[in-house]
């Protein structure tokens, strides 16, 4: 047989890499810098850009799509020219990749700080970001399959199988996730409202981690562990089976972050038994890779990059373990919207994303630099460091979310809330937070030691750009073999193989979202429930833009510790005029769905000192000041826009209603501007602060009338 | 291997229906039980303790063997290699049903991508009974729920949830010596004063300053009031709050008898001068026409 010569691309290797180690860097920086916001709300809050609830979604955004989505492609590119024998389709498009993606990372950067943002979690980028997003996905992948296409290798390789469905899986979610309507070039308002628009959110949400943070790392584990092991793959029947059962089971598990809301029963239920049959396909993948090691693990004691990889696919299995677990309603009542569910997604994030990319970048840096690693002593140092950060971290985190959740729950013997306070569970718990940021800095400081070994190593070595290496042309004619497993055949089928994969993935999401959509019972209407006024849809963008989702969900849940607390849980009718929701998934603060009404509802003058100072009105709290909104004028010329744009999302203003809207906003920014000229106060009723207030003052409010109404009959 | 084939099987069966009716129970952790759910957990460890004892089972029988040899007198190197082969009956029924590493070339596929090669060995048992197990409770579970109706929903455990506080309540007023309202209502004394002034400084000193001087709420010192100065206007003012003016209902936070405290220490602190004052607000409040007239202020002052 003839021999083709042919070479690998390695520079683009090197290139996702050092992107990978430098926005690892950063995306921890930032983390560590949030972290420390809690302990020190006061000092580190620099308002308006830095603020928690700005840059939050950067961390979260810079770890996934800049460190993790390098890594990725780094692993991508390095391995997928191996396994099918052949370079890159295109260097041009690996080129644009490349580049692309580290601009739209930039432009996350510059505008997530700036609070340009969609609020929806791991999707707040604006739409034009989002539109370079899905272009550049599509070069990935057209990139990839074209290589694919032009393989010298028949059969795909497991790795390949979990790249297709991370390829497929993602365009669909991200595209569903960003229907968006423009009002501006860096402004849109979610297509779909409340219910609808958490569903889908949910559904995007997890699978960003099943799909971009798992499937990925999966297909990277299934090449880097057998190499650096220098193991056979433990079982091919299991690959097989774990793979197809992952992508298909996954796609149903997003309503587990809704339980006990206001998202239609089924649909929860639907969320649950799927997370719940997930242990044992993602297990597999655990089984896989620890049983690859068998006859290896006496090399696991020497060799740093095995440890590394031991820990993250460990990690992986705690973490699956653990997120089926909390998917259980019994166990999602206590752990939801407190720090056990950060600390969930840490030993995920650090163990398994972390660990598993330190591990292929410690192998991958010396073989495409033809050098050894500059230091085994600082990388056995950093494995060290980065443990510890992970059990410094992920303990104090647990402890806070136990404890929190029982001290939102508890009553006395009275029948009343033993912390009526918000507060108090929040200043109970800094000592916590303060020892997560010390393990933060912990893994941070393991990256940077990292980073200086790896430049070091780059420095000594000299980049193979091009490697040489041969392989046979496919033979035209294939005689497939005796007894081959059934699965052999797909794997010849890359065409095939995608769209399977695009058919198993669509199910979950089509028999949860259609339903969701088009089934009025699903979300009973109330009559009360009214659009927001101008001012109150201009207030509740500055919501938007200030992330205060990040600490403040608007869910009540039918638990009596929450009725008691925040008022009458939530009903599905009240979010129809949503456009995005705003339900959040952590409360570092108290729940805002009833803060203008019933108990909690407080006076103007309140929330003007509260924005202003938080800590002089509430002592301990950890809340960041918004004194700018004092002094920023709203911007009310974009409100006829954004009136329009809610009428072609459906919400019911009346028609012309655009051309006078402002007049009504100036009258009622007049009222609360009145209202702390009263308690002399004196803020002119142009500023934003009023705005925010108007739309705080608004919240909860609808389901009230509607029971005064009743009483009234 | 069939009997024990079998034996899984119904103990797959048996703990999905166990775990079942109860397995998604939610309560407030601090609750005492909805209807029923209290066996939850309950049943969940008398599932895991029938799994160990299970798994314990299967060991002894295999220990049974190692047993039998060394009575028998056999050697150490005997007993070794019974336990030997014990752990490879176990791991081969149970754990891995993996091919030992030294055979492996049986097993080795002729997959070859960049040098990774594939092994042909078998789902670990364990792992696919746990994957059998989970879908079947699946099945019930959504059975359960939304076929048969049997599980409650979130909205039906509220509501046994609320059923079961208010009937606490209602024992805790059968039982309650001093349950007071607006009307009853009466200074408490000092002890209870005292109470109240820590109450105060903990919900209250936000908005009425610490030492009831007044901030984002009105002053609290002066003889100026919005709502009425008598104990029971300022027992109702604390206990369904002025909604429309900022002040919130506290009757969800505190028990009537904390009320009465709080009220008290703030008709007890009438006069005090405090640093910093609010300006006067409302109507000026002459305790003459008070009918719960109460001790002169100067012998109450809080410091």
């Amino acid at each position: 047989m003839q021999l083709e010569k042919f070479s690998y691309d390695n520079k683009i290797v090197r290139n996702f890499a050092i992107a990978t180690i430098i926005w690892g860097v950063v995306g921890m920086l930032v983390g560590l810098w949030i972290a420390l916001e809690l302990v020190f709300p006061k000092e580190l809050n620099i308002q308006p850009w830095f603020n928690f609830g700005r840059i939050r979604p950067l961390h979260t955004n810079a770890v996934i799509f800049a460190f993790v989505g390098n890594g990725i492609f780094m692993g991508v590119y390095y391995s997928l020219q191996r396994l099918l024998k052949t370079r890159m389709a295109s260097d041009w498009l690996s080129k644009i990749h490349f580049w692309g993606w580290q601009l739209i990372i930039v432009a996350a950067a510059i505008t997530l700080p700036l609070g340009i943002t969609t609020s929806k979690e791991y999707a707040e980028l604006e739409w034009p970001i989002d539109i370079a997003i899905a272009i550049i996905w599509v070069v990935f992948g057209w990139n990839m399959f074209a290589t694919i296409l032009k393989r010298r290798e028949r059969h795909l390789y497991v790795a390949i199988w979990f790249y297709i469905a991370t390829f497929v899986t993602v365009a669909v979610l991200h595209i569903v996730n960003s229907f968006e309507l423009p009002i501006s070039f860096l402004k849109s308002y979610s297509w779909y409202a409340g219910v609808q628009d958490a569903l889908v959110q949910w559904w995007y949400g997890h699978n960003a981690v099943a799909f971009f943070l798992t499937t990925p790392y999966l297909g990277l584990m299934y090449y880097f562990l057998p190499k650096a092991a220098n193991r056979p793959v433990y079982s091919y029947k299991l690959s097989i089976i774990h793979f197809w059962a992952l992508i298909f089971i996954y796609i149903w598990a997003g309503p587990h972050h809704l339980l006990y809301s206001a998202l239609p029963n089924w649909a929860q239920s639907l969320g649950i038994v799927f997370s719940f049959t997930l242990i044992f396909p993602s297990w597999g993948g655990m089984i896989n890779g620890l049983l690859t090691l068998r006859g290896a693990w006496d090399r696991v004691r020497e060799d740093v990059i095995l440890k590394f990889m031991v820990v993250a696919v460990t990690a992986y299995g705690m973490a699956t373990f653990e997120g089926p677990m909390l998917s259980l309603k019994t166990i999602n009542a206590i752990s939801h919207f407190t720090d056990w569910t950060i600390a969930h997604v840490h030993v995920g994030g650090l163990g398994w994303n972390g660990m598993l990319t330190f591990g292929i970048l410690y192998w991958l840096i010396p073989r495409i630099f033809k050098t050894d690693l500059y230091s085994k002593k600082l990388a056995n140092i950093h494995f060290w460091i980065a443990t510890l950060g992970i059990l410094f971290y992920a303990i104090p985190m647990y402890w806070a979310g136990f404890t929190q959740a029982s001290m939102w729950k508890q009553f006395n013997d009275n029948g009343k809330l033993v912390y009526p306070q918000f507060v108090e569970t929040v200043t109970y718990l800094k000592p916590f937070l303060a020892t997560r940021s010390f393990g933060g800095a912990l893994f941070l400081i393991g990256a940077l030691i990292m980073m200086y070994n790896l430049f070091k190593t780059i420095a000594k070595g000299k980049l193979v750009a091009n490697e040489e290496a041969e392989a046979p042309a496919l033979e035209k004619e294939y005689h497939k073999h005796e007894g081959e497993h059934w699965h052999r055949w797909i794997e010849r089928k890359p065409v095939q193989f995608l769209l399977l994969s695009l058919v198993v993935i669509l199910i979950g999401g089509i028999v949860e979202m259609v339903p969701t959509f088009l089934v009025k019972s699903n979300i009973p209407t109330i009559s009360s429930v009214k659009p927001y006024t101008p001012l109150e849809l201009q207030g509740r963008d500055i919501y938007v833009r200030e992330g205060c989702y990040t600490c403040h969900s608007q869910m009540i849940r039918p638990f009596r510790s929450e009725t008691e607390r925040y008022g009458e849980y939530s009903k599905a009718g009240e979010f129809v005029y949503d456009h995005p929701f705003q339900w959040g998934s952590k409360r570092t603060g108290p729940d805002l769905a009833r803060e203008g009404a019933g108990d909690n509802r407080k006076s103007d003058l309140w929330h003007f000192n509260h924005m202003d100072d938080p800590q002089a009105v509430t002592e301990g709290s950890i809340m960041p000041s918004y004194s700018f909104m004092i002094d920023n004028v709203l911007d009310t010329s974009t409100t006829p826009a954004k009136i329009r744009a809610m009428q072609t999302l459906g919400v019911p203003y009346e028609k012309g209603y655009d051309k006078i809207a402002n007049i009504d906003l100036m009258k009622q920014a007049g009222q609360i501007a009145g209202n702390l000229a009263k308690d002399s106060v004196n803020v002119p009723a142009d500023r934003e602060i009023i705005a925010i207030i108007a739309y705080l003052q608004r919240l909860g409010t609808d389901i009230e009338k509607n029971k005064m109404a009743e009483n009234q009959k | 291997m069939r009997t024990i084939m079998n034996k899984y099987k119904l103990f797959v069966t048996g703990i999905s229906l166990l775990l079942l009716s109860n397995i998604t129970r939610a309560q407030d952790a601090a609750t005492p039980a909805t209807v029923g759910s209290n066996d939850t957990f309950l049943l969940i460890i008398i599932g895991f303790l029938l799994l160990v004892v299970l798994v314990m089972s299967i060991m002894l029988q295999q220990m049974g063997t190692v047993v039998r040899e060394i009575k028998k007198g056999a050697g150490a190197e005997k007993v070794v290699g019974g336990l030997r082969a014990w752990w490879g009956n176990l791991d081969k029924r149970i754990f891995t049903k993996a091919v030992p590493v030294e055979k492996e070339a049986d097993v080795m596929m002729d997959h070859d991508y960049d040098g990774i090669k594939e092994l042909d060995n078998a789902l670990p048992p364990w792992w696919k009974w746990g994957f059998y197990f989970t879908l079947i409770v699946a099945v019930f579970y959504i059975l359960r729920f939304h076929v048969w109706k049997t599980g409650p929903d979130p909205i039906q455990e509220y509501n046994s949830e609320m059923a079961y506080a208010a009937k606490k309540a209602e024992s805790r007023r059968a039982t309650a010596s001093e349950e007071v309202d607006e009307k009853t209502v009466t200074m408490a004394d000092a002890a209870g004063i005292a109470a109240g002034k820590i109450i105060f400084l903990k919900n209250c000193s936000a908005c009425h300053g610490s030492t009831g001087e007044g901030g984002i709420g009105p002053n609290l010192t002066d003889n100026y009031w919005l709502h009425g100065g008598t104990i029971n206007e300022v027992f109702k003012t604390i206990k369904y709050g002025v909604p429309e003016k900022g002040m919130q209902s506290w009757q969800k936070a505190f028990s009537s008898g904390e009320i009465k405290e709080l009220a008290s220490f703030v008709k007890s602190i009438g006069g005090s001068n405090p640093p910093n004052p609010k300006a006067p607000q409302g109507n000026l409040f002459t305790p003459a026409a008070d009918s719960t007239a109460i001790l002169p202020a100067d012998t109450t002052k809080v410091q």
